[in-house]
């Protein structure tokens, strides 16, 4: 089928007007706002299972307290550690999704 | 110059970038969009299934191979989305009764619907009514997406004669329809 064939021709014009008016239609910001959520949900799930994990594995092993104190550069007390971990895995996937809203 | 698809694919794979893939999201949605408002009909679920689209396509990225075009592969990721929607339905739109258990078109399903012709250009709705829902869907991915016989063969399961002759009979109605370059 040539391009020049009118029925190619009103049938590319008909599809292109219609992507364009898709395309303009804001439903654009609407799929990547749901994707953003999505993907920085699944990161903000994702550290906070794997600090669970490790404040579980310290209160079960005591022995691990040294490599938590040296992650995190401070002297926690042997109580703190299992708290203060979990709530800096929370933390900073927070502070990246707030980032990411200001970008 | 623009980046193409499959740079844009493995910078998002390989350095989790989320504005490269929101350069894919920006380029593809309209398609993707037009071919899930032809296939459900409800603009609402239509943009569901599309945001449902691109998470996937986000979750499936590394499944993609360079030597497939993106376009393609996101079409498939598309009808499949739509596939499982139906699945979890209810029940069954009406628009894919002609359709069998196995993805299938039913040749024999033809409606000609009466449209009005219409004096100035006909839009897309009005170009598409004239067609079944199966041709329709056909004719959005074959002009929408630029997809070839061979690949909506690959995306929609069907044999690619099949493709072609059904692509061929709805252009015979939509040039009979509107008497494009039809002498009286």
């Amino acid at each position: 089928m040539s391009p020049q064939d009118p029925l190619e021709q009103l049938l590319t014009g008909a599809f292109n007007r219609e992507l364009g008016q898709l395309e303009s239609a804001g439903s654009v910001d609407r799929v990547m706002s749901r994707v953003r959520r999505y993907i920085w949900l699944r990161r903000f799930v994702f550290a906070a299972v794997v600090a669970l994990a490790m404040a579980a594995l310290i209160t079960t092993f005591p022995d691990f307290l040294w490599l938590s104190n040296w992650l995190l550069g401070i002297e926690f007390g042997r109580q703190a550690i299992p708290v203060a971990l979990p709530l800096l895995g929370l933390f900073i996937p927070w502070l990246l999704v707030l980032l990411d809203d200001q970008v | 110059m623009e980046a193409s698809d499959e740079t844009l694919v493995s910078q998002a794979l390989n350095l989790g970038d989320i504005a490269a893939f929101e350069q894919l999201v920006r380029r593809h949605q309209p398609r993707v969009l037009l071919l899930q408002r032809r296939l459900v009909r409800d603009p609402a679920i239509a943009e569901d299934l599309c945001q449902e689209t691109f998470i996937r396509a986000w979750n499936k990225l590394r499944t993609f191979r360079a030597t497939g075009r993106f376009q393609a592969w996101l079409t498939k990721l598309a009808y499949n989305v739509f596939l499982q929607h139906l699945r979890h339905a209810s029940r069954m739109p009406k628009h894919m009764e002609s359709i069998g258990a196995d993805g299938q078109l039913d040749r024999d399903c033809l409606v000609m619907p009466t449209v009005p012709i219409a004096d100035e250009l006909p839009d897309l709705p009005k170009l598409l009514a004239v067609l079944t829902k199966e041709e329709q869907t056909l004719m959005v991915l074959n002009y929408a997406h630029g997809l070839s016989n061979r690949e909506i063969s690959e995306v929609l399961g069907i044999p690619v004669g099949t493709i072609k002759s059904q692509i061929h009979r709805a252009k015979d109605k939509i040039r009979h329809r509107f008497r494009i370059g039809v002498t009286p």
